[in-house]
C-alpha cells in the first residue's frame, strides 16, 4: 500500500477547469520542514544546551586566566603555550595512549573469544554471559575498591597470594611506578570485556548462517570461516567497539581517582585526572579548559584514524 | 495553535534566558568584604550554617554532633549542618563548592592552607583582638596569618615525631634514642633484618612523600619558602640533604618504600614489622582500637626528629584550622560557632574525640587527653613544632604536584638534582601566578 503524501497529478489532457487545486510544492515542503524542525527541537535544544554551550564556553575559557573565584581575564594563547611545555600533561596523554594501545586490543580479542564461545549452545552459557558482563555494570568505585584489595602489597593481597604460590613476590603493584600502570591496564581489560562481548555477541547473531553453510560446502575450515566470514561481518561492530573504547579510555577518571590518584610519581596520571587536578586542585580553570580542548581534538583525530584503519561502519 | 519557526525560536530563547537567569541568580546576594562580627549578640542570631570538616570521622562524629553542636544550637537557635570530607578530597570539595556557589560557612583546613585561600579572598578576616584574647602560643598562630592579618584559628594540632619499640632497642643493646640524623641512620640500619625494617618513614603516619620530605627539610635546617612566601627555598642544600638521606636509607634497606599496610589494616609499626616509625598524635585512637597493647605504659618510646645540621630537634606540625567563608550569608552565626568551638571546654571535647592535640594547654582536665601519651608528648614539646608545610599563597598549587616530584625521586625516576630543579620550577611557576 502506498503511503505517499504527494497528490496524484491530473492527466495532462484534462480540461483546466476540472483540475483539482494542487498545493504548491514549496508550501508542502515548508510545512514538512516546520514539522521536522519541531520534532527535532527537543533533541536539538538538549544538544545545544548541554553539549554545544559547554563546548563553546570551554573554548572561550581556554583563552582566559580563570581561577573560579575571580572573573576570567583574556590570556590569548598563553594556556595553549603552557600545555605544550607541560611535561605532566603530555605524560598523562601518553599513559592514555598506552592504556588504549595495550588494553583495548587485548580486551577486544578476549571479548571476541568469549562472544564466539558463548554464541554456541553451551550448557550454562547464560550464567557465563552474566559473569563476563558483570564487571561492566558494577560501579567503578566498587571495582576499584576490590582491586585495591587484590593489589594489596602485603602477602595478604589476592594477587600476591597467587604469585606467592609460584614463588614470586610480594609485589608492590600500586606503589612501584614500573608496575602501577600495568596494574591499571589489567583492571581496564577486566572491566571492559563485558560490554565488548555483548556487542560482539549481538553482531555474531546477526551473521547469516547461510554464509557458513556455503563455506562448509566449499570445504572451508574453522579458521578460514572465522577469518573470511566472521571477522569481515563483524567489522561494523569492531569499529563501534574501537571508537567507543577509545573515547571511554580517554575519559577514564574514577578508576584512577580511587585506585592510584595518578601516582606513584605520576606514573598513572591520565588526561582527565590531570585536567581535574589543574581545575580543582590548582584552581587554573582556564588552563584546564585548554587541556579539555586539546583532549577533544585528540579524540577527533583518533576517531578519524580508527575509521581509516578499520574501514568504518559499512561492513565492506 | 499554529506553530511557526518564529514561535519555536521565541520559545527556545525564552527557555534559555530563563535557565540562564536562574543559574546566574543561584548564588544569591553576598558581600565578601563584610567583616566577621565576633561581638554579635547571640540572641540576634538565627538560621542555619554549615561546617565543612575533614576531621570528626567515625566515632568522633557523635561528640561533635551531641556535645559541641547541640549546646550551641540550644543556646542560639542556629542549626549547624556538617559536611565531612576526607583530607585528600578537601581541596576539591572547597573549589567545587566555590564553583557551585554552595561553599560552607565554616571551613576546616590544614596547616599551609590559610595563605592560598586568604589570598583568593575565600576566607574572611578574623579580628586580631579576639585572637589575642585566646592566649594561644605564637608557634601555633604562624600559619594562620596572611599579609599580617588573621584568617584562621587552630582547632586541633596533629604533631608528628618518631616512635620505637623499646624491646627492639633492648635486643640490640641500644639504650638511648638517636640524637643526630647520623645516629638515627645507624640505629635504623642496626635494627633492620629478620623481617623487621628499621624505620617505617614513608607509610601511614607520614601522610605522604611530600610531608615526609618537608619534615626532613626542616630537620636539616631548611624551609619551604622565604618569609614573605615569594621565593622557594625547598630546593636548596637542606632539601638535597633531606632527599639524599631518604635515598641512602632506602639503599641500605632501613627504609622500605614499598612497606605499606592496606586500607584499614594495622601499620607495619603496629604489626611490629618496623622497629621505629614516624608517629602522629592522631595514631592514638587507631592504636587504642586496633593495637591496645601499644597504649600501655612504656610500650612505645618516643623522640623528636634529631637535628641534621646542629641545633634543636624538630617536630612536624600538622593540624586542623577553622576559617569563616567570606562568601557566607550568615557570618555572624558562623563567627559565633567558631568562638564556641574554640572555647576551652569544647576544644577539649573535640580534641579528645579525635585524639589530637588542643592548640592550648589551658583546657579543663580531660581523662582521654591526659591518658593519651602521644598528645602529652606533643604538648610537652610544642616549642619544637617548627616543621610546617606552606608559607606561601602559592602553596595549594605546589602541594598538588610536590608529591609526584618527591615520589619520582624516591622511586629512582628522577635524580636528586633534577628533583630539586623540578621543585624550584614548580614553586616559581605557582608564585608567578599569585
Amino acid at each position: 500500500m502506498s503511503t505517499s503524501t504527494h497528490p496524484t497529478p491530473p492527466p495532462a489532457d484534462a480540461p483546466a477547469a476540472h483540475r483539482a487545486p494542487v498545493p504548491r510544492r514549496s508550501t508542502v515542503r515548508a510545512a514538512e520542514k516546520r514539522w521536522g524542525l519541531l520534532l527535532a527541537a527537543p533533541a536539538t535544544l538538549h544538544t545545544l544546551l548541554w553539549i554545544g554551550v559547554p563546548i563553546v564556553v570551554a573554548i572561550v575559557l581556554s583563552f582566559t586566566a580563570y581561577d573560579i573565584i575571580h572573573p576570567p581575564e583574556f590570556a590569548g594563547l598563553e594556556n595553549y603555550a603552557t600545555i605544550f611545555t607541560d611535561g605532566l600533561f603530555w605524560r598523562s596523554v601518553w599513559h592514555n595512549v598506552l592504556i588504549a594501545a595495550i588494553g583495548i586490543p587485548i580486551s577486544m580479542l578476549l571479548a571476541l573469544v568469549f562472544a564466539t564461545l558463548l554464541n554456541r549452545a553451551l550448557p550454562g552459557r547464560g550464567v557465563f554471559r552474566v559473569m563476563v558482563f558483570l564487571p561492566h555494570i558494577t560501579a567503578t568505585v566498587a571495582v576499584a575498591m576490590i582491586w585495591l584489595w587484590i593489589y594489596n602489597p602485603s602477602e595478604n593481597g589476592l594477587m600476591n597470594i597467587i604469585l606467592g604460590v609460584i614463588g614470586i613476590g610480594p609485589l608492590p603493584f600500586l606503589t612501584d611506578p614500573d608496575l602501577a600502570l600495568g596494574a591499571v591496564i589489567l583492571v581496564t581489560i577486566w572491566q571492559g570485556i563485558g560490554l565488548k562481548m555483548l556487542i560482539y555477541l549481538a553482531a555474531l547473531q546477526g551473521v547469516d548462517g547461510q554464509l557458513y553453510e556455503a563455506a562448509d560446502i566449499d570445504g572451508a575450515n574453522f579458521v578460514q570461516k572465522f577469518h573470511r566470514i566472521t571477522v569481515p561481518m563483524l567489522r561494523p561492530a569492531t569499529f563501534f567497539i574501537l571508537i567507543t573504547s577509545l573515547i571511554a579510555n580517554f575519559q577514564t577518571f574514577d578508576l584512577i581517582y580511587i585506585l592510584t590518584e595518578g601516582g606513584p610519581a605520576n606514573s598513572t596520571s591520565v588526561v582527565t585526572y590531570r585536567i581535574y587536578q589543574t581545575a580543582f586542585q590548582e584552581f587554573r580553570v582556564g588552563l584546564a579548559n585548554a587541556q579539555s580542548v586539546i583532549l577533544l581534538l585528540i579524540l577527533i583525530v583518533l576517531a578519524f584514524l580508527s575509521r581509516r584503519i578499520v574501514g568504518g561502519t559499512d561492513g565492506d | 495553535m499554529q506553530i511557526s519557526r518564529r514561535s519555536v525560536l521565541a520559545a527556545s530563547a525564552a527557555a534559555a534566558t530563563g535557565i540562564g537567569a536562574a543559574a546566574c541568580g543561584a548564588g544569591g546576594e553576598m558581600d565578601p568584604e563584610e567583616p566577621v562580627d565576633l561581638e554579635a549578640d547571640e540572641s540576634t542570631l538565627s538560621g542555619a550554617i554549615s561546617l565543612l570538616t575533614p576531621d570528626f570521622v567515625g566515632d568522633a562524629r557523635a561528640p561533635l554532633d551531641e556535645e559541641i553542636i547541640a549546646p550551641f544550637t540550644e543556646r542560639t537557635g542556629v542549626s549547624v549542618s556538617v559536611d565531612q570530607v576526607d583530607w585528600n578530597k578537601l581541596n576539591e570539595k572547597i573549589s567545587t563548592g566555590i564553583a557551585g556557589g554552595i561553599i560552607a560557612d565554616l571551613i576546616m583546613t590544614g596547616v599551609g592552607w590559610t595563605q592560598p585561600f586568604a589570598e583568593k579572598g575565600i576566607f574572611a578576616e578574623i579580628p586580631a583582638d579576639f585572637i589575642e584574647s585566646l592566649g594561644f602560643d605564637e608557634s601555633v598562630l604562624v600559619s594562620t596569618r596572611f599579609e599580617g592579618k588573621y584568617y584562621s584559628l587552630p582547632q586541633a594540632l596533629d604533631l608528628r615525631f618518631l616512635g620505637y619499640h623499646p624491646e627492639a632497642f633492648a635486643a640490640k643493646g641500644i639504650e638511648e634514642p638517636p640524637a643526630t640524623m647520623d645516629e638515627l641512620a645507624e640505629i635504623a640500619l642496626e635494627l633492620t633484618g629478620d623481617g623487621m625494617v628499621g624505620l617505617d618513614y614513608l607509610s601511614g603516619s607520614a601522610g605522604s612523600a611530600r610531608q615526609a620530605f618537608v619534615f626532613l627539610l626542616y630537620a636539616f635546617g631548611g624551609r619551604m619558602f622565604s618569609e614573605d612566601g615569594m621565593t622557594p627555598m625547598l630546593h636548596e642544600e637542606p632539601g638535597r640533604l633531606a632527599l639524599q638521606w631518604m635515598l641512602d636509607r632506602m639503599a641500605e634497606g632501613s627504609i622500605n618504600y614499598d612497606l605499606r599496610a592496606a586500607e584499614g589494616q594495622p601499620s607495619p609499626f603496629q604489626q611490629k614489622k618496623a622497629a621505629m616509625s614516624l608517629v602522629a598524635t592522631g595514631n592514638w585512637v587507631t592504636w587504642s582500637q586496633m593495637s591496645p597493647e601499644l597504649c600501655e605504659d612504656g610500650a612505645v618510646g618516643l623522640f623528636l626528629m634529631p637535628p641534621g645540621a646542629g641545633g634543636d630537634p624538630v617536630m612536624f606540625q600538622g593540624g586542623t584550622f577553622i576559617s569563616i567563608s567570606s562568601l557566607s550569608k550568615n557570618k555572624d552565626a558562623a563567627g559565633a560557632f567558631m568562638k564556641h568551638m574554640l572555647d576551652p571546654e569544647y576544644l577539649g571535647i573535640g580534641n579528645s574525640a579525635m585524639g589530637k592535640v588542643p592548640p592550648t594547654p589551658d583546657i579543663p582536665p580531660d581523662e582521654e587527653i591526659e591518658s593519651n601519651a602521644l598528645t602529652q608528648f606533643g604538648l610537652e614539646n610544642l616549642p619544637y613544632a617548627g616543621a610546617t608545610e606552606g608559607g606561601s599563597a602559592a602553596y595549594m598549587e605546589v602541594r598538588t604536584n610536590l608529591d609526584g616530584i618527591v615520589e619520582s625521586c624516591l622511586t629512582g625516576k628522577s635524580s636528586v638534582p633534577a628533583t630539586l630543579e623540578d621543585m624550584k620550577a614548580l614553586c616559581d611557576g605557582a608564585i608567578s601566578r599569585i
